[in-house]
């Protein structure tokens, strides 16, 4: 009965643990950033945390006289730390600018070394008494000869108590009550472990007077301390400061002095992120996921969201052959809802169906603050969403395509930066109509030559041609691009920015089957003059062929072209998906050193 | 420990480098096959999580049935290195073998018209065709090692000692993984690092059951 209760006991800290560590990464990584740099550091502090742990437990072990007592012990500490550790995480973001500034530096190393020690301060405290517990339970029942059995059993139960926590913790602990009632959920688990394992410590204790001892000793007193103290803590901050703020702000003052002036208008915790819908002060509207800013309903914002569909919409309805499909019979797919400004323009357009493929559903009910008439839209017939993994769904989907736009998140968070690569592009175009065009939209802001280079090289070795757009906003250099990838083989060559793969063909000399880009350009300034975006900073001069975009952008697509044509550059690919980590650096570029006052290695 | 030779405290330190290899492996691994996953079965939160519960699920069941039988093992040394063989192989071969169970998924889920909960069924079972064997191996490390290191040094010590070496490794792990493997040597690559510290600890085990056959031996025979 007792070995019983003994693995019961060790599956419940199983299943906390995993809701513990689900619970601080997730909070974390809001301020942080969703990386794989974040990830891999949040890991290896909690990793590093339990073996420390289990080295103070062993040299523990051999000097307590009831090794159990101290096992119980050790989970009533890890109730009670992790409960320091979520309002450390409360505490941390408010300081988090300055402690960049000064320990970053600005440096790789400053800035993923500084990254390590926030995450290790904060886990170390929980992680460390949890990695304290095995060696004091094996102290306490192993025998020499059956170790092994012991050491399996205890390790298979405790794991699959955390196949269940983290189950638990995604479908039904963080969606339904949040991290903070979570984590206290989990401190409850690990107060039952503690009593199960102070039950057993006596030999000829029954579950009754262990229940009295467990009552009468100071345990009770640290777990009702350890559970009302989280009640405390805010089960949320209003606005949460993350790494995707360093860019728009120098400091917390600001950052909080804007915060205090924001309306929340939309707030939940889903099974992958929070995500938010606030108001500013001037009346505009931002959709934030994982505290990361996603688009805004300003103009300056729907410029690029509303190209992202009409430069496609624009190539497909331009003069070319009697096969060119006019918008009111095309057809449309779009990767990522976000603000839904890209797939309303395509509905706007005509398009006789459009399908959006959102992964996340909080993004669906978000998305309605930000659409005319609440989102209307969604409900007819011509819109449909698709909540499902985008690479998956078109994989998967039967039907083609007319234009497919792929507008996904940040590419340096982790599930998305699988966008941008060569088999995501692959696929999308296996769903392409014979004359479609795909379209992938780049931050150009947060990309060096080399990286566009890259990106457009990835998209030759799929599209026979590749157009390169330059989205302008009034007073900013760079823009952000459009490349749009053409399914035809047999197109114009008549700016030097269509270029065929390996330039082994003659396009010029063939039918072409899609526009060339100033024929798109022209069906964009009729669209755009008689005034069908309805957005005044849309003009003329918003979106143009990279090559006529001026000399600057002239020259710099001159070194993209000769970069992209060198073997050296690599391909973005699913086994290396390069992108996801150099614009990462690019931000941090940005945000260190244009924010605060050095150059960015993006004008090199 | 002071009642044990000294040379078996040497050698326990040798079994402590191959579990720390072990655990940098298994954690590389981990992160590698989860994202490996998510490019081949989708990233969806169920997908993800019904993946990581076969994996997880696969390290569970190996560590249990291992440890039934680690105690009465001849020579759990040997058995240890062998293991360690077989997941460098696997910990490897997974990553394609993921790659082709996306297409394969693809094709059956196109095929079969399978959606919603039909498409995750589906995934599950090609996630634990592709993981359950390999994870199961990584499972059995940890009651072997045990068991090893109990016929080295007094089993208590031994077993927490071993818990926190690879607590260590997979720290290792993580930590070489996210900030230095992937971003510079991408998946595929960064599993057979993996593998290389699988072979190391296969290296480090072998030599240790050559040196001392007799002290991590079963003591009765």
């Amino acid at each position: 009965m007792k070995a019983k209760l003994l693995l019961i006991a060790y599956t419940l800290s199983g299943v906390a643990a995993l809701v513990y560590e689900l619970g601080w990464m997730r909070e974390l990584s809001a301020m942080l950033g969703a990386t794989a740099y974040a990830s891999g550091t949040m890991l290896a502090a909690y990793m590093l945390g339990l073996g420390a742990g289990a080295l103070f437990g062993v040299s523990r072990a051999r000097r307590i006289k009831r090794p159990l007592v101290g096992a119980a012990w050790a989970e009533l500490a890890v109730a009670a730390l992790s409960i320091v550790a979520f309002a450390g995480i409360r505490f941390v973001p408010g300081a988090y600018f300055g402690w960049l500034r000064a320990a970053g530096r600005g440096s790789a190393a400053g800035f993923l070394s500084f990254q390590f020690a926030v995450c290790f301060l904060i886990m170390v405290a929980p992680t460390f008494a949890m990695g304290t517990t095995y060696p004091l339970i094996m102290r306490a029942v192993s025998r020499e000869r059956a170790i092994g059995s012991l050491a399996g059993k205890l390790y298979a139960v405790n794991t699959a108590g955390a196949i269940a926590g983290s189950l638990l913790a995604t479908f039904a602990a963080l969606p339904t009550i949040g991290v903070k009632g979570s984590l206290i959920a989990a401190a409850a688990l690990s107060v039952v472990a503690a009593w199960l394992l102070r039950s057993i410590a006596d030999v000829h204790a029954t579950p009754r007077t262990a229940a009295v001892a467990f009552l009468k000793s100071p345990m009770i007193a640290v777990a009702v301390l350890a559970i009302a103290a989280v009640s405390l803590i805010p089960a949320r901050a209003d606005s949460p400061l993350g790494l995707g703020q360093a860019f728009y702000y120098t400091d917390t003052t600001a950052f909080n002095a804007a915060a205090d002036e924001r309306r929340t208008l939309y707030d939940r915790e889903g099974i992958y992120s929070r995500v938010q819908v606030t108001q500013n002060p001037d009346g505009s509207r931002t959709l934030s996921n994982g505290a990361l800013d996603e688009g805004t309903d300003n103009d300056f914002d729907r410029i690029t969201t509303t190209m992202i569909a009409a430069v496609p919409a624009a190539t497909i309805a331009a003069p070319g052959d009697a096969t060119t499909p006019a918008t009111a019979t095309a057809t449309a797919m779009v990767v990522g809802l976000g603000t839904g400004y890209t797939s309303q323009t395509y509905y706007d357009l005509g398009f006789s169906t459009v399908d959006t493929v959102e992964i996340n559903p909080d993004v669906l009910p978000a998305s309605r603050y930000f659409l005319r008439d609440s989102g209307a839209a969604f409900d007819t017939d011509r819109w449909r969403i698709h909540v499902d993994d985008a690479r998956g769904w078109l994989l998967t989907c039967d039907r083609q395509f007319d234009c497919i736009s792929s507008e996904p998140s940040w590419p340096w968070s982790g599930g998305v930066a699988a966008l941008f690569t060569r088999e995501f592009i692959a696929a999308a175009k296996t769903r392409l109509t014979p004359t479609g065009v795909y379209c992938q939209w780049l931050p150009n802001y947060l990309l060096t030559i080399d990286d566009v280079a890259m990106m457009l090289k990835t998209m030759r070795s799929v599209f026979p041609r590749v157009d390169i757009w330059l989205i302008q906003f009034p007073e900013s250099a760079q823009g952000e691009l459009l490349l749009v990838g053409h399914n035809d083989a047999q197109a114009p060559t008549t700016t030097s920015t269509t270029v065929t793969n390996g330039g082994s063909t003659s396009p010029a000399d063939t039918p072409a089957a899609t526009a060339d880009q100033s024929a798109v350009k022209s069906v964009l300034d009729d669209w755009i003059t008689a005034g069908t975006f309805d957005n005044s900073l849309i003009t003329t001069d918003s979106i143009q062929p990279y090559a006529d975009a001026g000399q600057a952008a002239a020259l710099r697509l001159e070194q993209i072209e000769d970069r992209a044509a060198m073997d050296t550059t690599p391909l973005n690919t699913d086994d290396h998906s390069r992108l996801e980590y150099r614009v990462f650096w690019n931000y941090l570029n940005q945000a260190f050193r244009v924010r605060w006052g050095r150059g960015s290695v993006l004008e090199q | 420990m002071s009642e044990h030779p000294r040379n078996q405290i040497g050698l326990f330190v040798l079994l402590c480098v191959g579990v720390f290899c072990a655990g940098v492996a298994s954690l590389l691994y981990e992160v590698l096959w989860v994202r490996q996953l998510g490019l081949s079965l989708g990233s969806t939160a169920v997908a993800t999580s019904v993946m990581l519960s076969a994996f997880l699920g696969g390290l569970a069941v190996g560590s249990y049935v291992m440890g039934r039988r680690a105690d009465g093992l001849a020579h759990p040394a040997r058995v240890l290195a062998t293991v360690e063989v077989i997941a460098a192989v696997l910990g490897v071969a997974a990553i394609p073998a993921l790659s082709g169970a996306g297409h394969a998924y693809v094709l059956i889920a196109t095929t079969t018209g399978a959606t919603g909960a039909g498409a995750t069924v589906l995934r599950a079972l090609f996630a634990l065709v592709v993981m359950f064997i390999p994870a199961l191996l990584f499972g059995m490390t940890f009651p072997l090692a045990t068991t090893v290191g109990a016929r080295l040094i007094p089993a208590q010590t031994a077993a927490g000692l071993v818990s926190a070496v690879s607590s260590f490794g997979s720290a290792a792990g993580a930590a070489l993984c996210g900030l230095w493997l992937e971003p510079t040597l991408g998946i595929f690559r960064s599993a057979c690092v993996g593998a290389g510290m699988n072979l190391l600890a296969a290296a480090a085990v072998f030599l240790l059951s050559r040196t001392t056959g007799r002290v991590v031996t079963r003591p009765d025979t």
